[in-house]
């Protein structure tokens, strides 16, 4: 009985892979590029605690595409962006890349999601496949270095931009800074880098870390150690949740201490978990505001309202929409026949590109990351709002 | 049905599967990169699956965190391979570490009971997942670590994404043979009869925590395989894959694909790995899908996918064929022989003295002393509630007496012996309800326990010593010959109290205790049961024999024990206690409303 | 020294919703031989109901024993149709465990599906806080512990003193004399689940309007709270109610002066030792499986 339940199986597993196997690949100048489309890829959480982020960053990357695709595409080719869920596991994440690269045969991955889910994605899609992958949601230091062919980055990495946040809290003159970081690697690795920017600008200044165990709702103890170090400025570097509790707690506690943190804390969710607690709060953001009266901010707006009904302006699509105009640009740019090749070229061809979105960018063979400019923001009157010149996390 | 039971073809077999798969996926042409990619990932997946799907099958522990394991193996072939280790040596390497980590912690939660090892295992993930993101150098942290080129032995070069598929077929072919080997073994047969009576398979010897932390560190070495095939496949090593999500997950493969079958396994890993694939671009229907699959098929298909299927498409007419047999299974050859060939502690006698019990406050047993000699019948009889189950209990170790004068078996002495121990010193029992292996045939059942007797019939120099063999003459000798090969909830109640008093023969009982064997027998039955237990009795079997069916202990028993709220009351021949009035009043008037009840 | 003070003290308010978790565990598993994993996912559902509601103008007191009401009825519901059908028997208590993770499964994705998965402010039922020795601490948390420790009472008085009470209490050691005593173990069951998930609706009420409310935040405190089970024992209520608020400040102390990276770890620690040192928990009884 079992005997044949195995051969049957096999059989069916034979069947299926010769189907899938031989389905016919259309006429193709080059991977996923014909005459009037263009085919790209990526993968995004939309399930899970991380579908967060996940379901917004998707639906403003279609929106921007979509938009396209109405005017008629880019060189008359329409964007087709096929995206999975990966549900914020790298096991699955790599199955979607062979099913990507191999099976729908796209020319690029292009804002894939996830720092850990995209480098278990690498061995496969950038070093043995050569496909590129453009502008992904995440990143680390170590994936740039050494350079990885075809691996271009947008975000500002965390690692810099803490080290802007050090130096912005000493411009505007603390002197005892105190990083608070959630307690887990990855974390720590960001927080250990606003030292030197702090120092950079203010040789006498303080530093002190301070781990919080991730998850930790209540923040009574923790604000009474804060106030014994007697700090001027605060730099946070946790969950969403957390900054709102911290920050809860201090103004609870009557403690008067300007509070930092960086970009994932830019969102719309700070100000609604937030409320009155997080008045004042700085932050620099990737982008300018969703909210802002940008033209570029009110075609987001519009096009959001649009192709994404469902969906509230905020900073994560707004990223995404903005992340998916780079990529157009550089494909409108690309040399024909359109290849991986051109496409590459395209971008390292980009010299302070202004999407009106991002900061102007600029990309080169040698240089993977094009965003190098944070604008710094401040919560006021329950907004976020620009406040200052952007900083570039280059010039120290 | 032959090929069941043949284990060296099923091995051949499953070793065909696994070339023929590798050949389609590798060499065929047929195949692309990408579904090349989803039987590979199948196919780890059913190895870990295996590892849960074989722990719920044949020992009822349903582990919730086994991603633990599946970690240590995958880490360990980064850090290994690092090291320089060919991938010959870390696939051991991890399997054992798996397995002593997983021996050790079954230990702890198998003293208790099965459900902590669901507890512990949950908490044991979520420790692991904690470690994983913290421990930097081992693990690449929150960040993950890229899996480098593997040296191997066999291939002659380092391996890497490429072998994937070959490494990943070898790694389940093996995991595979090593589950049938096993589990359809003596070993399995051990863990099944556990896993459906775990209070009887301790009178028959068996040790359940061992066991249960046994299976838990196979199971656990089989997670590592898995493990060690995923960090080849993948190439990239993160946390995520062994969070709690992922652990869950296996249970879903389990569930729908079935327990204890590999091709449930199979089943169960293309279902985890085939819906995100169908669910494509649809966000959060995953979730929906595993969650509610889970319900609906422990609801409806409560043996998983696979089994159904093999069930209807086999079993059907099993249920009409048993009830043909029961009817008047022949006996054959004399018991007395059978008794002389196969049981190692023959005329011990059996001797209680002072036993007392007492549950909270009230005193179950006080100051109780029957003796039975050497190859003799002794009945003990008493209203329900008087003790008499929980003497038994006494001596088979379930319940801890307050206090003991002696509990002898021969010369050995019973007190704070395990229960497991008490068969080697000859001491068997039946149960009331028989209480069965339930999953196993009588005939396995018999031959499994068999196998506990094999060194005291060796040490005690009888010609039978084989496992089979005797399992095989007492078939006979008890006329189980045509129910053998069914499972006891097809037998009618009469042929389930005869397999029970064979399996306490089967363990090497040379004094028996017998819980109410006539209750619930009809004439027919009654009197096949009562030939035997006399043959018994006269081929030196010692019998303590308790039951409400008193005509039948008067019949059988040379002297007889009343009990009464924990007391002896009375004690004599089957005439005295027929005239004595203490017991007349005490019992009788009952006895006569219980026999009505039962008849 | 004012550290630890303020560490217990917290501690503590943590713990109260392990304990009620803990408790809600307890009385569901003497009852129906369940272990229910789902039961803080009834919870943040009962509470997700209780934010509508909110929404939709009732008070906020009303709401909170509305989500009692959802939570209780949610369980019912989930014992009658998912739980009843299995039957009875040892061999079923972990499919009984299994069928329930995958209800919680189920809850997590609906909820994510209905009310999104991104963080939602709650409302506290008390807003504000006071100072207690110089440590500010949130009056919703002083509410949660009061509200526990009145749950905590009621289900002691229930148990105690309610003749019904009684009775549950007698069938959960001995099944057979309840059914012998003509008690009705369907209504047993759904009093059971009704109390246990009410308790869990509690716990998650005051977790979310101490931080806020998404679809995933019962995963920590169900955890916590199965360790906290683990201490006092299965089978024991009081264990249950001191496990869980050992575990609180347990975790809360060893966050502190030991490592606040390995908290699972330690707590995971301290249940094997648990386990080594008393099998049964250190308020529980061996439950003898039956002959």
């Amino acid at each position: 009985m079992a005997s044949f339940g195995k051969a049957a199986s096999l059989a069916l597993a034979a069947a299926l892979s010769i189907g899938l196997a031989t389905l016919p690949a259309s006429a193709e100048d080059a991977p996923g590029v014909t005459p009037d489309s263009v085919k790209i890829g990526s993968w995004v959480a939309l399930s899970g605690p991380v579908a967060v982020y996940g379901v917004p960053l998707r639906a403003g990357v279609q929106s921007y595409f979509d938009l396209v695709n109405d005017r008629g595409g880019i060189n008359g080719r329409k964007i087709e962006w096929i995206v999975e869920d990966n549900a914020y596991n790298p096991q699955q994440t790599v199955a979607i890349a062979r099913k990507l690269i191999s099976s729908d045969n796209v020319l690029a991955l292009v804002v894939p999601h996830g720092t850990g889910q995209s480098a278990a994605a690498f061995p496969y899609a950038i070093d043995q496949q050569k496909v590129p992958m453009l502008l992904p949601y995440g990143g680390a230091k170590d994936w740039y270095d050494p350079l990885k062919p075809g691996l271009l980055g947008l975000h500002v990495l965390y690692e810099d931009q803490a080290a802007a946040i050090g130096r912005w809290a000493a411009q505007d003159g603390h002197k005892k800074v105190l990083v608070i970081y959630g307690a887990n690697a990855a974390f720590e690795n960001v927080a250990n880098h606003v030292e030197p920017g702090v120092k950079a600008l203010s040789q006498d200044a303080s530093v002190e870390l301070l781990p919080v165990k991730i998850g930790t709702t209540d923040y009574g103890p923790i604000v009474l150690d804060i106030m014994n170090r007697k700090p001027d400025a605060i730099v946070c570097i946790q969950l969403l949740q957390e900054i709102v509790l911290l920050s809860k707690g201090l103004k609870q506690q009557g403690a008067d201490i300007q509070v930092y943190s960086y970009a994932p804390t830019v969102g719309q969710a700070t100000i609604d978990l937030g409320g009155e607690f997080v008045e004042g709060l700085k932050a620099p953001s990737l982008t300018n505001s969703p909210f802002s009266d940008h033209p570029a901010a009110q075609e987001y707006r519009e096009a959001l309202a649009k192709y994404a009904p469902g969906e509230k302006p905020d900073f994560v699509s707004y990223l995404g929409f903005g992340a998916a105009k780079i990529f157009a640009e550089a494909l409108s740019k690309a040399q024909e026949p359109l290849t991986r090749e051109s496409l590459l070229g395209a971008f390292h061809a980009m010299q302070g590109y202004d999407s009106g979105i991002f900061p102007p960018v600029t990309f080169a063979q040698e240089r993977p990351l094009g965003g190098h400019l944070l604008q710094p923001m401040q919560v006021k009157d329950g907004k976020w709002v620009e406040v200052g010149d952007v900083i570039d996390v280059n010039q120290f | 049905m032959k090929l069941a039971s043949n284990r060296p073809a099923r091995a051949a077999l499953i070793a065909l599967c696994g070339l023929l798969t590798w050949l389609v996926v590798v060499h065929s042409g047929l195949v692309g990169d990408y579904v090349g990619f989803v039987v590979v990932a199948i196919a780890y997946f059913a190895v870990v699956t295996m590892a849960v799907s074989m722990l719920a099958g044949y020992c009822g522990i349903w582990p919730i965190g086994h991603t633990a394991f599946t970690a240590t193996g995958a880490y360990l072939t980064v850090n290994l391979g690092l090291a320089g280790l060919p991938i010959e040596a870390i696939v051991p390497i991890a399997v054992v570490t798996a397995a002593v980590i997983g021996y050790l912690l079954g230990m702890t939660a198998g003293r208790f009971s099965i459900l902590y090892f669901g507890l512990l295992t949950l908490a044991l993930s979520l420790a692991a997942f904690e470690v994983i993101g913290r421990w930097d150098q081992f693990t690449g942290g929150e960040h993950g670590i890229v899996v480098p080129a593997i040296p191997s032995l066999l291939a002659g070069r380092p391996i890497g994404l490429t072998d994937a598929t070959g490494f990943t077929l070898i790694v389940a072919t093996v995991a595979f043979m090593a589950v049938d080997l096993v589990c359809r073994g003596p070993v399995g047969r051990r863990w099944l009869a556990i896993k459906s009576q775990r209070i009887a398979s301790m009178a028959c010897g068996f040790v359940p925590p061992r066991e249960n932390a046994t299976a838990f560190g196979f199971s656990a070495g089989l997670a590592a395989m898995s493990g060690c095939a995923m960090a080849i496949a993948i190439g990239y090593l993160d946390p995520e894959g062994f969070s709690l999500n992922a652990g869950v997950t296996m249970l879903v493969a389990t569930v729908v694909g079935g327990t204890g079958s590999i091709l449930g396994a199979i089943f169960g890993a293309a279902f985890i790995v085939g819906v995100p694939e169908l669910a494509r671009g649809t966000s959060n229907v995953a979730p929906f899908i595993y969650g509610g699959a889970m319900i609906l098929v422990l609801l409806f298909l409560r043996k998983g996918v696979v089994p159904s299927i093999i069930e209807l498409l086999s079993g059907g007419s099993r249920g009409a064929r048993m009830k043909a047999a029961g009817q008047g299974a022949a006996r054959g050859g004399d018991l007395a022989a059978l008794v002389a060939d196969v049981l190692p502690n023959r005329g011990s006698d059996l001797v209680i003295e002072d036993v007392s019990v007492a549950f909270g406050g009230v005193k179950a047993l006080q100051n109780v002393s029957i003796t039975v000699p050497a190859g003799r019948a002794i009945g003990l009889i008493g209203p329900n509630g008087s003790g008499k189950t929980t003497l038994l209990n006494v001596l088979s170790g379930f319940v801890k007496p307050k206090s003991v004068g002696t509990l002898k078996v021969g010369s050995v002495d019973l007190q704070g012996l395990a229960p497991w121990v008490r068969i080697e010193a000859g001491f068997g029992r039946t149960f009331q309800h028989a209480e069965l292996f339930g999953e196993l045939t009588i005939r396995d059942a018999l031959r499994v326990v068999a196998r506990q007797g094999r060194a005291s019939r060796l040490a005690a120099g009888r010609t039978l010593v084989d496992a089979d063999a005797v399992a095989e003459r007492i078939i006979a000798g008890l006329g189980l010959g045509e129910v053998a090969d069914s499972k006891p909830h097809f037998l009618p109640f009469g042929i389930q109290k005869v397999a029970d008093i064979a399996r306490a023969l089967a363990g090497g009982a040379g004094v028996l205790a017998l819980d109410e064997p006539f209750s619930g027998l009809d004439a027919d039955e009654s009197a096949k049961l009562r030939a035997i237990l006399r043959e018994l009795r006269q081929a030196g079997v010692t019998i303590l024999i308790i039951d409400h069916v008193v005509h039948e202990i008067f019949d059988l028993a040379e002297s007889v024990y009343v009990l009464d709220f924990g007391s002896v009351i009375a004690h004599g021949t089957p005439a005295e206690i027929r005239a004595n009035p203490k017991v007349r009043e005490a019992y009788f008037g009952i006895t006569e409303t219980a026999e009505a009840q039962h008849a | 020294m004012g550290d630890i003070i303020s560490l217990i003290i917290s501690g503590i308010a943590n713990g109260s919703a392990y304990a009620l978790l803990a408790l809600g565990i307890v009385i569901i598993f003497r009852s129906t031989d369940t272990v229910n994993f789902a039961i803080g996912d009834t919870g943040t559902l009962a509470t997700f109901a209780a934010l509508s509601a909110i929404a939709a103008g009732v008070p906020i007191a009303a709401a909170f024993f509305l989500a009692i009401a959802v939570a209780g009825v949610v369980g019912i519901a989930a014992e009658r149709l998912l739980i009843r059908p299995l039957g009875h028997g040892q061999h079923l208590l972990f499919v009984a465990l299994v069928i329930t993770i995958g209800l919680g499964l189920v809850m997590q994705a609906g909820m994510g599906a209905f009310w999104g998965n991104t963080p939602k402010p709650f409302p506290p039922l008390v807003p504000g806080w006071i100072q207690v020795a110089g440590v500010a601490i949130s009056l919703n948390k002083i509410a949660a512990t009061v509200f526990a420790l009145i749950a905590m009472g009621f289900v002691a008085w229930f148990f105690g003193y309610m003749p019904f009470g009684i009775a549950m209490r007698a069938s959960a050691e001995d099944p057979l004399a309840a059914r012998m005593l003509g008690l009705n173990t369907g209504r047993i069951a759904s009093i059971a689940w009704f109390l246990g998930c009410g308790l869990a609706a509690i716990a998650m009420f005051f977790l979310a309007a101490e931080s806020s409310l998404n679809p995933h935040i019962a995963h920590s405190p169900l955890f916590r709270a199965f360790a906290g089970v683990f201490l006092g024992g299965l089978t024991s209520m009081p264990g249950a109610v001191i496990g869980g608020f050992a575990i609180g400040v347990l975790d809360n102390i060893a966050g502190h002066y030991i490592s606040a990276n390995y908290r699972d770890t330690i707590v995971f620690t301290v249940i094997v030792v648990v386990l080594f040192v008393r099998p049964a928990g250190f308020l529980g009884s061996i439950r003898k499986e039956r002959v």
